[in-house]
């Protein structure tokens, strides 16, 4: 069991992956924007974070960058999941530091199983 | 000098644009695919057996969707010239299973094989995306024109007499000779195909062919009605 971050700004996609994480038995955690998302990966410490890239207030990337900044939730891995599409996205998260690129939409299945091989051990799997 | 300007400056609003449009019709789909998914998955409930065909329905039209909007934004690409086939050297059996994982589950469904061969070590200098969509949209046509057997994905090495190529192989209803020649065009079926109700092609084959174009590569198609297709792409020789 994890305790997995999910930011992003439609109601639908928390919803969605809520639902998907709960199912596999692992505690979803909600964030709305980047400045939520930096604020409650310090104070729980998730063990993954699954993160849109475009928000208001503070955008993915800039949480990726605070978030990597700090001591306290630094090395968690971090998951671009954006409904941008792969023109020049994926190229620009994995440059960022993002550790795996997602795009919407997804295939639940497929998806959930990808995520959760970034999930526990050192097993850090960056998509490139 | 300012026409040149301006012409960037037009590039790059409508690069932005198509890119928001992309997410603003991507976005509710996460949230019809992703959800009659989960229905199917029958994570809330068991599902009666009418209740599984209509679902299966609104995956395949929405699946439908998800791959015309990308062929049409791709299209749009090509069209205005704002996309970028920035060249760097790819490891084609990591393209291709990509392709095979995006897929899997659609072959699964269909009771199809899905199989991969690709030599160790087969590399080349391509821009990734644009390799990666175009085996995409062969492969899914594959599929959806595949009712019994399967599908298969072959990397040939090319030495001095042939060149490289991938090829995608399907046991499908194939193409007649006449369908052949329009198969490129935009929104053309072969009639065969058209009649079948698959809904399919479509943008992929026209978009794939441009993008291939741009590459430096080609596709051939060879096909036997009724035994099945094989859809080609070419890799360039390159020094």
């Amino acid at each position: 069991m994890a305790q997995v971050l999910v930011v992003d700004d439609t109601d639908h996609a928390l919803d969605l992956l809520g639902y998907l994480l709960r199912d596999r038995g692992h505690v979803a955690l909600f964030a709305r924007n980047g400045e939520e998302a930096v604020a409650s990966a310090l104070r729980l410490r998730p063990d993954l974070i699954l993160m849109d890239l475009h928000m208001p207030l503070m955008d993915g990337y800039e949480a990726l960058a605070a978030i990597r900044g700090s001591e306290r939730a630094g090395a968690c891995p971090i998951l671009a999941l954006t409904a941008f599409g792969e023109v020049g996205e994926r190229e620009r998260a994995h440059a960022a530091g993002f550790d795996g690129f997602f795009s919407k939409p997804i295939t639940p299945e497929t998806f959930m199983d990808q995520l959760e091989g970034f999930l526990g051990g050192d097993d850090r799997r960056g998509a490139p | 000098m300012r026409a040149v300007v301006e012409d960037d400056l037009r590039t790059e609003r409508l690069d932005r644009l198509l890119a928001g449009a992309g997410h603003q019709l991507r976005t509710p789909l996460n949230s019809v695919l992703g959800f009659t998914e989960i229905l199917l998955m029958g994570l809330p409930g068991p599902l009666n057996e009418e209740q599984r065909r209509q679902l299966h329905n609104v995956r395949s039209g929405a699946r439908l969707l998800e791959t015309t909007i990308d062929n049409l934004l791709d299209l749009m690409r090509i069209e205005s010239g704002t996309l970028n086939v920035r060249l760097e050297l790819v490891d084609v059996g990591s393209v291709v299973n990509e392709v095979y994982s995006t897929i899997q589950h659609i072959a699964k469904e269909k009771d199809l094989t899905l199989d991969v061969e690709i030599p160790a070590g087969m590399t080349w200098c391509t821009n990734r995306r644009a390799f990666g969509r175009i085996l995409m949209n062969l492969a899914s046509n594959a599929l959806a024109f595949t009712d019994s057997g399967g599908v298969r994905i072959l990397g040939v090495l090319g030495d001095g007499v042939v060149s490289a190529r991938v090829d995608i192989v399907d046991t499908g209803i194939g193409l007649r000779e006449a369908e052949r020649d329009r198969l490129f065009e935009p929104f053309e079926r072969g009639s065969a195909r058209g009649e079948s109700g698959r809904g399919g092609a479509g943008l992929g084959l026209n978009v794939s062919r441009r993008l291939a174009d741009l590459l430096g590569a080609d596709i051939a198609a060879e096909s036997t009605p009724g035994r099945g297709s094989t859809f080609s792409l070419i890799l360039p020789r390159r020094g």
